[in-house]
């Protein structure tokens, strides 16, 4: 018993660490894809049937804010977003009931983060006045508008111009990852380069980019404007209680991602993606999981070293590449949809799933059912179907 | 004591071979399993148990999901065979071998594997349950309903598509593997 209250505990200790922890500082900028710094969040997971000690971040204008990230230039500096953080909250929810759910989900104003509070570590963020708004452009360009040498240019224009044009300095030495070089080959005819979130194919003979291949977010990334034709793409229904419209966010679903909008402006302002949906092998990660974030349980297998980096993120725990943020393999996959003790089995858990090696200590009676889900073994009560106690990990 | 220094070495014969493929870098990934996780996910698993020159180990390459199911999961994966894959629109199968297109091969892949060890039994026992059918969740989020139809298992997908278990319960060091006649689909979210 005292067992599951410690591995409880310690999740519930865990999951607020992630939700509540600093962002690091600033990384190098290096290529060009450095990590500015700015407001960055944690990754929060979004719980569906969440409820017990499960930190649910959810609510309007929540999820993470991206820290864009400046082209060209030396180190990137990042441009950093509405002044208003987002929410995590421990939701403790003691019903299944859908609409209570939602009510204990919904935003309480003084669990509301300020940027403010989000101090990065090497010093005050110049882009945030005492009082937590932005102050729009103190270094770097106005929130949407790219740097492009002296200027600042306009989202959108980034691909068309780039294209049929020498591979810029800055990108020249952005070399793709090792372990991604079978994904990006190098060909007798082209050579692959990657600079703030895009791959560059570029024509050997002339050093001309022939193409780019956006790599973040299905290819919409903060600063950009979304398409209007996406604009009656709404969010599915199973997710609309976490993402609901507001009168300064609106919520809209494309390629497996859902993107935060401005509104009154169009642009891009967040990119959640759904599971594997979003972020992928090859692809970039944000710079807003800049922090080591791996599930608790997977700690002693997934650690940060010198040549990788590990993140969670809906779906899956990444191996990173720590200079590119690209994702350069899926250590291991998990749940989203996790079991909470207190709530209900979720649908889908009605077969026993212990592992082998387990199941001569852990198998189903009358009286109790044994359930696996993300490193953990849960007890399930036959009758009620509800979770109740976390019994072992097995990571 | 020989099993761990076997695998350093056959870790470390790998990690040369990268180097010796890749050029003159100094710096290498390895694979995505850590040591730890290695050894969690023992000697057999299901990345090397798999057929490598199979198109459902191709499309999981492709998609890095190989060095996943190398890992300790553990997990339960449906593999559809060649067959199965030869079914599909071309202009499907092609779209994956694209770089825009990995997210969805990894939501189609990711519906093909179940979390935990579900062995043929285990479902067998559900569908009892829920008096004829039993709906499984998948790692790539949606579920995939299973029913008995003869002596056998067959799994429905959210489009309706069923698929049949032939060869169930290959058991591996991270998980089991149940061979499956149809490639399903998730629906579109």
């Amino acid at each position: 018993m005292t067992r599951f209250f410690l591995a409880a505990g310690v999740a519930a200790l865990a999951i607020t660490a992630q939700a509540g922890a600093k962002p690091g500082g600033g990384g190098g900028g290096g290529h060009g894809a450095g990590n500015g710094d700015g407001n960055k969040g944690q990754a929060v997971r979004v719980e569906r049937g969440g409820g017990g000690f499960k930190a649910a971040a959810v609510g309007h204008g929540g999820g993470q804010r991206f820290a864009m990230q400046a082209h060209g230039g030396g180190g990137g500096k990042s441009h950093a977003w509405k002044a208003e953080g987002h929410t995590v909250r421990a939701a403790k929810v003691d019903h299944v009931n859908r609409h209570e759910q939602r009510i204990a989900n919904r935003i309480d104003r003084r669990d509301v983060v300020r940027s403010r509070d989000l101090r990065v570590e090497n010093g005050f963020n110049p882009q945030f006045g005492k009082h937590g708004q932005y102050r729009g452009l103190a270094e770097g360009c106005p929130p949407g508008l790219w740097k492009k040498n002296n200027g600042c240019m306009p989202p959108g224009q980034l691909k068309n111009s780039l294209v049929g044009r020498l591979i810029p300095t800055a990108y020249r030495n952005g070399l793709v990852p090792l372990a991604l070089r079978g994904l990006y080959a190098d060909t007798p005819d082209y050579y692959y380069r990657y600079g703030d979130g895009y791959m560059y194919r570029v024509n050997r003979t002339n050093n001309l980019v022939d193409s780019l291949l956006p790599l973040l977010g299905g290819g919409y990334m903060p600063g950009q404007m979304f398409p209007s034709s996406y604009m009656n793409s709404y969010v599915p229904s199973y997710y609309q209680p976490f993402y609901p419209d507001t009168s300064d966010n609106y919520y809209r679903y494309a390629n497996g991602n859902v993107y935060g909008i401005d509104p009154y402006t169009g642009m891009i302002d967040n990119v959640i993606p759904m599971y594997a949906n979003g972020y992928g092998y090859g692809q970039m990660l944000p710079a807003s999981y800049s922090a080591y974030n791996v599930p608790y349980q997977y700690r002693s297998l997934y650690y940060d070293t010198p040549d990788s980096y590990y993140r969670y993120a809906p779906g899956a725990i990444y191996q990173v590449d720590p200079g590119t943020s690209l994702i350069t393999a899926v250590a291991s996959l998990l749940t989203g949809n996790g079991l909470s003790v207190g709530q209900r089995l979720p649908m889908g858990y009605g077969a026993y799933n212990v592992p082998l090696a387990y199941r001569d200590q852990y198998y189903d009676t009358p009286d109790a059912w044994y359930r696996y889900n993300n490193g953990y073994i849960y007890q399930v009560d036959p009758a009620t179907q509800v979770v109740t106690s976390l019994i072992r990990a097995i990571v | 004591m020989t099993r761990t220094a076997l695998m350093l070495g056959m870790a470390a014969a790998a990690l040369t071979l990268t180097a010796c493929d890749q050029g003159n870098k100094a710096s290498q990934p390895g694979s995505a399993q850590s040591g730890e996780a290695k050894k969690a996910a023992g000697e057999k698993t299901i990345a090397t148990g798999l057929d490598q020159n199979s198109r459902f180990f191709a499309a999981a390459k492709s998609a890095g999901l190989d060095a996943t199911l190398a890992g300790p999961g553990p997990y339960t994966v449906l593999v559809p065979d060649d067959a199965a894959f030869a079914k599909l629109p071309k202009a499907t199968t092609d779209s994956w071998a694209k770089p825009e297109s990995r997210a969805q091969l990894t939501g189609v892949l990711t519906y093909h594997i179940l979390p935990g060890t579900v062995l043929a039994d285990d479902i067998g026992k559900a569908i009892d349950n829920g008096k004829g059918k039993a709906v499984l969740a998948t790692m790539g989020g949606g579920t995939l309903t299973a029913t008995r139809d003869g002596g056998k298992i067959v799994l429905t997908d959210a489009a309706g598509t069923k698929a049949t278990v032939t060869q169930p319960d290959e058991k591996f060091s991270n998980g089991v593997v149940h061979r499956i006649d149809t490639v399903l689909m998730p629906g579109k979210a």
